[in-house]
């Protein structure tokens, strides 16, 4: 090989290099697709009705795809700030005596900004029930 | 008289366990590239939801703050262990570069631009929130690293690219650690300059030794501008007359010697610039995460009549990056001109004193990447534990998701003491760098740096007082 293939040979490899570098990079553009859902609606109320920093009163109702409630439920949710490293806070809902299917409970804002719940829910007939509710714009005092 | 013999400078290079440890650069890199590839994959892959993601988790609240605690602590750390260079270094075995790096593109100018840039789209984009933007940037800083090393030779991606690089460039200035000669005089006699050249193997079948691919000449080295730490010129060394030796943090940024690869900081518009970028930046990073900005925010968004973040975070970079150092800037040049012996116009000014403000901006990094390292410090375990988990290696146990780390109120009075000890070596550069502009008026030419110092502190500490909030839907969207 005489010293201008040589040369040929080695920008070839560099823009090869730098074509796989590309590569890389657009193959961790391509994003996961979203979680999967059932059919049944979440419907989160808080008290006052936009949070700020403190404790805030939650009432989730909940009912399945025919629009009946879901009563009987043993429900739990982590509250967690959308920025990572921050303490989560948790807490235990419960069902209302007088409505099926809304469970009400304390949840603890410890910081202003962006927040998101991971809610649990498990009920007497094995199902099961995980939903991940934004909760944007918590106030700071 | 009695004489008093010296004591010998302390070398971490020859410290047993801690020398041999420093030496073997890929005991450092291969771990951080498996960490790197496992961050990108479960930043991908993983669940994206930021507290629950090791990619977010670990870059923007463990890294980070390590990054800094390495810095003041020891010197250049994660720049001697960065992955980056590791599969750089494979890519070139493929393809050697054969071209310089352009003439037009060489000093910081590339490397603050990106740094800005990063710093604007992790606020546009809320990288913080998300494990896949935050996979995809560690991607392209791989793509980046190779891309440009490979084209080119030397190291023009951290001499002048690398925006984390130009970072940790910045704040080395305070590292207690430097490389140097350990005798002068064995440099004085040297002809090869091997640290800088680099050194032939000394056997058919041994590797040679690479010199100082940033262009730093051993001997004539001031200070750790440009050091990566990588320890090439101490392998390269046949004398083995390189030392990691102790010395006084930030001295360099007042001495302003002629270093080698680097010249006369105060003649350097691109230093000064980047000092300045350093230090704004982080006030506005840390403005980032406060109630105050959205209201901020809101009233321009409402004057403009827009909801494009875009626009708006652009007029609040121009307003805190640009319009605000221009203008304390220069108010300050135009007022310590007058002590000055000579009448230098105000640019010439601002970059005699503008590494005086480094100390500062390394203590405001410091205090928010600090809290955000030391109130998160255990919410990796969790997250590591469920990731494991989810690969099914189940060895650590269930995640316990409650487990944090300091408490604010304890942390606060950590974050102000780091302030104050910034400023406070802010005030001293600042003091040293008016002695030597002007020796017989030095108090009138450091006043107006020193009040701009404590405004800038004012600054940090009402920053520092200031409910957080973190945010990334300020608008409303």
């Amino acid at each position: 090989m005489n010293v201008a293939q040589r040369r040929h040979a080695s920008l070839l490899n560099r823009v090869g290099v730098v074509l796989v570098a590309a590569l890389c990079a657009f193959v961790g553009s391509c994003a996961p697709g979203g979680e999967g859902s059932d059919n049944s609606s979440v419907i989160v109320r808080f008290d006052p009705p936009v949070p700020e920093v403190g404790t805030a009163r939650l009432e989730v109702r909940l009912v399945d795809a025919a629009g009946e409630p879901l009563a009987g439920g043993e429900l739990s949710l982590e509250a967690n700030m959308t920025h990572a490293g921050m303490q989560p806070t948790f807490a235990t809902l419960t069902e209302s005596f007088d409505q099926a299917g809304v469970y009400t409970g304390d949840v603890e804002f410890t910081m202003g900004g962006d927040w998101f719940l991971l809610l649990n829910a498990a009920f007497p007939d094995g199902r099961e029930l995980e939903r991940t509710l934004d909760v944007p714009g918590v106030r700071a005092p | 008289m009695s004489s008093v013999a010296s004591a010998p400078e302390p070398d971490l290079l020859r410290t047993p366990v801690i020398g041999a440890l420093l030496l073997r650069r890929r005991l450092w890199q291969v771990p951080l590239l498996l960490l790197a590839l496992a961050l990108v994959a479960h930043g991908l892959f993983g669940p994206q939801l930021a507290p629950k993601n090791l990619s977010t988790l670990l870059v923007w609240v463990h890294y980070r703050g390590l990054l800094l605690v390495a810095l003041l602590c020891v010197g250049n750390l994660l720049c001697m262990a960065c992955p980056f260079m590791l599969v750089r270094d494979a890519a070139r075995r493929i393809a050697r570069p054969l071209r310089a790096w352009p003439r037009a593109l060489r000093g910081k100018w590339v490397g603050i631009a990106l740094l800005v840039a990063v710093l604007f789209c992790y606020e546009l984009f809320d990288w913080w929130a998300s494990p896949w933007a935050t996979a995809w940037l560690i991607l392209g800083y791989f793509a980046a690293a190779v891309s440009v090393d490979v084209l080119f030779s030397g190291a023009p991606f951290c001499k002048s690219v690398c925006p984390i690089g130009q970072f940790n460039f910045v704040a080395s200035a305070l590292s207690p650690l430097e490389l140097r000669p350990r005798d002068t005089q064995v440099c004085d006699s040297c002809q090869g300059h091997e640290c800088l050249t680099g050194a032939a193997p000394v056997a058919p079948q041994q590797p040679a030794a690479r010199g100082c691919e940033l262009g730093l000449f051993l001997p004539e080295k001031s200070g750790n501008m440009d050091c990566t730490l990588c320890l090439d010129c101490v392998r390269a060394c046949p004398e083995d007359n390189v030392m990691l030796s102790t010395r006084l943090p930030g001295a360099e940024l007042f001495e302003d010697r002629s270093g080698s690869g680097v010249g006369r900081r105060s003649e350097r518009g691109d230093l000064a610039l980047l000092a300045i970028v350093f230090t704004f930046g982080a006030l506005l990073n840390a403005f980032g995460m406060v109630s105050p900005v959205y209201a901020v925010q809101r009233a321009i968004a409402e004057q403009l009549g827009t909801t494009s973040e875009f626009a708006v975070l652009s007029i609040l970079f121009v307003a805190l990056l640009v319009v605000e150092p221009v203008l304390l800037l220069a108010g300050a040049a135009a007022w310590s001109r007058r002590a000055l012996p000579e009448r230098l116009p105000l640019v010439k000014v601002v970059m005699r004193f503008a590494q005086g403000l480094v100390p500062l901006g390394v203590g405001v990094w410091a205090a928010h990447y600090g809290f955000h390292l030391l109130t998160g410090l255990w919410t990796f375990v969790p997250v590591a534990q469920k990731a494991l988990a989810d690969l099914g290696f189940a060895l650590l146990g269930q995640p316990h998701w409650g487990v944090g780390g300091l408490r604010e109120a304890v942390v606060q009075p950590i974050e102000l003491g780091l302030l104050l000890l910034g400023a406070a070596g802010s005030m001293l550069v600042c003091w040293r760098l008016a002695q030597h502009e002007a020796p017989r008026r030095a108090l009138a030419a450091f006043a107006p740096w020193g009040a701009l110092v404590v405004l800038l502190l004012g600054a940090a500490i009402w920053l520092l007082a200031q409910p957080m909030e973190m945010r990334g839907t300020f608008l409303g969207g």
